[in-house]
């Protein structure tokens, strides 16, 4: 047993994110950036978008608005009506899809490269000439109204919802995403129309792409699709927040045999020097799936849960820290004990030298991983500019991992988890959460 | 819904049934061969990155299982992480992560997989490690409690806190008078808190051979290293005999079975239907791909049941048809839709009976044969871009009675596929004495 052990640890040194993939900057005659890579093994392409605004941006009262406007988007553009868009990307294999989160609204398309011509001529309509013709408004706005009534009955929906509500108070943060049945009173066509000519335009807008394409075909395209955008966005950005916590678990009863438990606390902006410190050291706490702590602690020792982990969410206005599982009514005042034992422990001790280089060694050796697919790294070259990296991050990132030092470690532990002040919200019939 | 994936943290999406582009061209082209012991290896080489995904595929699942022992395959499946003589109890997951690699593992009815995915020089630890637990797997009482346990939470996140799981267990159970089909995976929650130890090792010493498993490997590795590999670390574990797949077969169906329960904690009813159906292994196996055609031609935006159920005034606010070519025994093509704020259960079906009664009397479309093609075909394409997805389809094909030539032939047979096909595979399946209907409905109002 020692002598494997041992022959993996000396291994881990030689793990490297070898052979990344080579980014081209294109700047399209229209003035667009476009980062690419190219990728001749299958003829397709992959290519994402993103325009900075999304749900944090709908008006109070119109909460959902920012969904059902991008949805809407592929439901009848130009001369096409719903059911003619829809039949013309099936006629080609076209995927063509809108997302909405809190802060950046997307757009990802999947092309074969035979079609791809007609690809970026729909997308091209739908951003440019989405008609939001009444019947598919009604169908979206009757689909949100039935999902909204589920959400009453979803225990993580309403574990998130309150979390949002306590955490971030009146700021745009606390408010849904999603249409509510009053919401969705108050949005109508040229609610939907004001909100994506706003938001849609060239300032806001970052764009990656992978595939089988030479670079000035690929600059056309995206000249002739997103060239016809407007200059200038104009949607609100919220302003910056921090979240707050609580010194009571807050309990919304529910009548399901297993209890859903959310935390959290301020985290760590994507900026902030500790950034690439605060992410080893959530590794080896609980974002480290099946090799983490909590899940050693809560899981593999005492069987009390089936998921338990922590993340770091580095959203625009705010950051956070947070962790969630779901135990057996019965055990939820035992299971969070143990969790707050554990961020306290990560406080007072820090982590061993051996989870320090474990952590790293995951973080540097699986960031490949991500990259497996055109997609994927679309996505990937979309993010890296959004957060205001350079090209090179993908070949830098291992460095800047095996940088954090033990003593970067502790002064970030000391400054996440130093707390028992976590915002805590229990979904079910829990037991033993005291006063 | 036959493949129902339980995976350590999440489940995989799969890849339904289809594949690839030109017709004449292979999808995949893999290159396969055989251990010495009897073990398959197929390997999918993609060298864009220096990255590997490594599977070992079981042919067993919880189909196999005795009566009283369900959830046995799945239980086996955590323990499979709980110590060999060399990789202590829940160690397996922590060397992966130390070497920069993902590791988890599923359990359906049909099969039990085992996977990492990680850098290419890792292979070779990660196939010594994973070829240890096929033959040497030790874990202890004190291990295997609290795992237990860990499975019962599972059940709960998955199936008990979720009234639409729970419905879809009994469905299930209706459907299937006799096959083991229609158990849940992760078994039923008294039969889950009495298994043993001692049940799932028995299990493994039963099904765990070599002979009864498939290396599966996609990625940068070439065929000539990936034998010697092979050789060294599977290739010497002895074949065992082990019991041929019997499992109870369905007898003739001859009545509709209709369903309701009421829960609590459902705000919105919601209807589902299935009708047993041939699989590409099973059956009427003719009609299985015709099938395949048939569900991508119903699930379309724009196709002929969303048009009834769910556009301009249909009743419903979602609709969609699901069918698998790729089970072992005959599995289901099914529905499910959920109606408008106002509308009435009982009009969502009849919508849908008369899509299904048109189509019967009707046949399809040569536009809706096109772009069924033309979707399927693509999806072959797209399947290529990515690790995994190539992997899970070789071994479910595998695992449920087809070949590697099977898989590669699809985009064939699809392009094959005629319109008589689709209407004879679609008359043999929709009968509604081999059918059950169920409605889930919220507590009345009082």
């Amino acid at each position: 047993m020692r002598r494997i052990l041992l022959a993996v640890l000396l291994l881990c040194a030689a793990v490297s994110a070898e052979a990344a993939p080579k980014i081209e900057r294109i700047k399209t005659p229209l003035g667009l950036e476009v980062w690419f890579v190219r990728e001749p093994a299958i003829p397709m392409l992959a290519l994402q978008a993103t325009w900075r605004g999304g749900s944090s941006s709908d008006p109070l009262g119109q909460e959902g608005l920012a969904q059902l406007a991008t949805g809407l988007l592929t439901e009848g553009a130009g001369d096409l009506s719903d059911d003619d868009y829809q039949t013309a990307l099936q006629e080609a294999a076209i995927a063509v899809d809108f997302s909405t989160e809190r802060d950046y609204t997307t757009v990802t398309l999947r092309t074969l490269s035979q079609h791809r011509n007609r690809a970026f001529e729909l997308l091209k309509l739908a951003l440019t000439a989405p008609r939001f013709d009444d019947e598919p408004v009604q169908r979206i706005k009757a689909q949100a109204r039935v999902a909204y009534e589920r959400s009453r009955a979803s225990p993580n929906a309403l574990a998130g919802e309150r979390f949002a509500q306590l955490a971030y108070g009146d700021h745009p943060y606390g408010r849904r995403s999603s249409a509510s049945a009053d919401s969705l009173e108050r949005i109508d066509r040229a609610a939907m129309a004001g909100f994506t000519r706003d938001l849609l335009a060239r300032s806001n807008l970052v764009i990656g792409a992978v595939g089988d394409i030479a670079p000035d075909d690929l600059a056309r395209l995206v000249d002739a699709s997103f060239g016809a955008l407007p200059a200038q966005a104009k949607v609100a950005l919220p302003a910056q927040v921090t979240p707050k916590t609580a010194a009571q678990p807050v309990v919304i009863p529910f009548p399901n045999p297993q209890s859903i438990v959310i935390f959290g606390a301020p985290g760590i902006a994507r900026e902030d020097p500790d950034w690439y410190a605060a992410t080893v050291l959530n590794q080896v706490l609980g974002g480290g799936g099946m090799a983490s702590r909590l899940f050693e602690e809560v899981r593999e020792k005492r069987g009390l849960v089936y998921s338990v982990g922590t993340q770091l969410s580095p959203y625009k206005a705010a950051s956070l820290l947070s962790g969630s599982l779901a135990t057996s009514n019965a055990q939820v005042g035992d299971a969070l004990r143990l969790v707050r034992a554990e961020l306290l422990r990560v406080a007072r001790d820090g982590i061993t030298d051996t989870e320090l280089a474990s952590a790293k060694s995951f973080m540097t050796g699986s960031f490949p991983l991500r990259l497996s697919s055109n997609a994927a790294i679309a996505g990937m070259l979309v993010a890296i500019q959004n957060t205001g990296l350079p090209p090179d991050y993908i070949d830098a990132y291992p460095g800047l991992i095996n940088g954090v030092t033990q003593a970067d470690i502790r002064r970030v532990a000391q400054r996440l988890f130093a707390r028992d002040d976590y915002l805590v919200v229990v979904v079910g019939q829990p037991a033993g959460l005291g006063g | 819904m036959r493949n129902r994936l339980i995976a350590v943290l999440s489940a995989a999406v799969l890849w339904l049934a289809g594949a690839p582009g030109d017709s004449r061209a292979q999808v995949f082209n893999p290159t396969q061969f055989m251990l010495g012991n009897g073990m398959q290896v197929v390997l999918i080489e993609d060298h864009r990155a220096p990255v590997v995904h490594h599977m070992v595929w079981y042919r067993v699942g919880a189909a196999d299982e005795a009566p009283g022992v369900s959830g046995v395959a799945h239980y086996l499946e955590h323990l499979m992480f709980k110590g060999t003589p060399s990789v202590p109890p829940g160690e397996f997951s922590k060397i992966v992560s130390r070497e920069g690699g993902r590791d988890n593992a599923f359990t359906s009815s049909d099969y039990t997989g085992y996977f990492q995915t990680i850098a290419r020089d890792r292979l070779e630890l990660v196939m010594r490690m994973e070829a240890e637990r096929m033959s040497q797997l030790n874990p202890r009482a004190a291990d295997a409690k609290p795992e237990l346990q860990v499975v019962m939470e599972e059940r709960l996140s998955r199936t008990d806190n979720n009234p639409g799981a729970l419905f879809g267990e009994q469905l299930d159970a209706a459907q299937y008078l006799s096959h083991p089909y229609g158990r849940p995976v992760i078994g039923w929650p008294a039969e889950i808190q009495r298994l043993t130890l001692d049940d799932a090792m028995t299990f493994y010493r039963t099904h765990y051979a070599p002979n009864n498993a498939i290396l599966i490997v996609a990625g940068d590795v070439r065929p000539a290293e990936l034998k010697a590999l092979a050789e060294k670390y599977y290739g010497m574990i002895p074949m065992r005999p082990v019991p041929p797949r019997f499992r109870p077969q369905e007898p003739n169906q001859l009545a509709a079975r209709r369903l309701s329960m009421t829960d609590g904690r459902v705000t919105q009813p919601s209807m589902r239907r299935t009708y047993l159906a041939p699989s590409r292994s099973a059956g009427e196996k003719q009609h299985a791909v015709p099938l395949a055609v048939l569900a991508e031609i119903l699930n379309a935006p724009t196709g002929r049941l969303h048009k009834a159920l769910v556009r301009g005034d249909g009743p419903a606010v979602s609709a969609g048809a699901w069918y698998s070519s790729l089970s072992l025994d005959p599995g289901t093509f099914g529905f499910s839709a959920s109606p408008k704020r106002g509308r009435k259960l009982e009009e969502v079906e009849a919508a849908l009976d008369r899509v299904i009664a048109d189509l019967l009397s009707d046949g399809i479309g040569d536009d809706e044969m096109r772009r069924a093609r033309t979707g399927m075909q693509a999806e072959t394409v797209f399947a290529r871009d990515g690790l995994s997805g190539a992997a899970r389809i070789f071994g479910v094909a595998l695992t449920t009675g087809l070949t590697v030539e099977d898989v590669e032939a699809w985009p064939r047979l699809v392009d094959a596929v005629t319109r008589d096909q689709v209407l004879a595979a679609a008359r043999y399946v929709f009968d509604l004495r081999r059918s059950v209907t169920g409605y889930l409905l919220p507590k009345e109002q009082s």
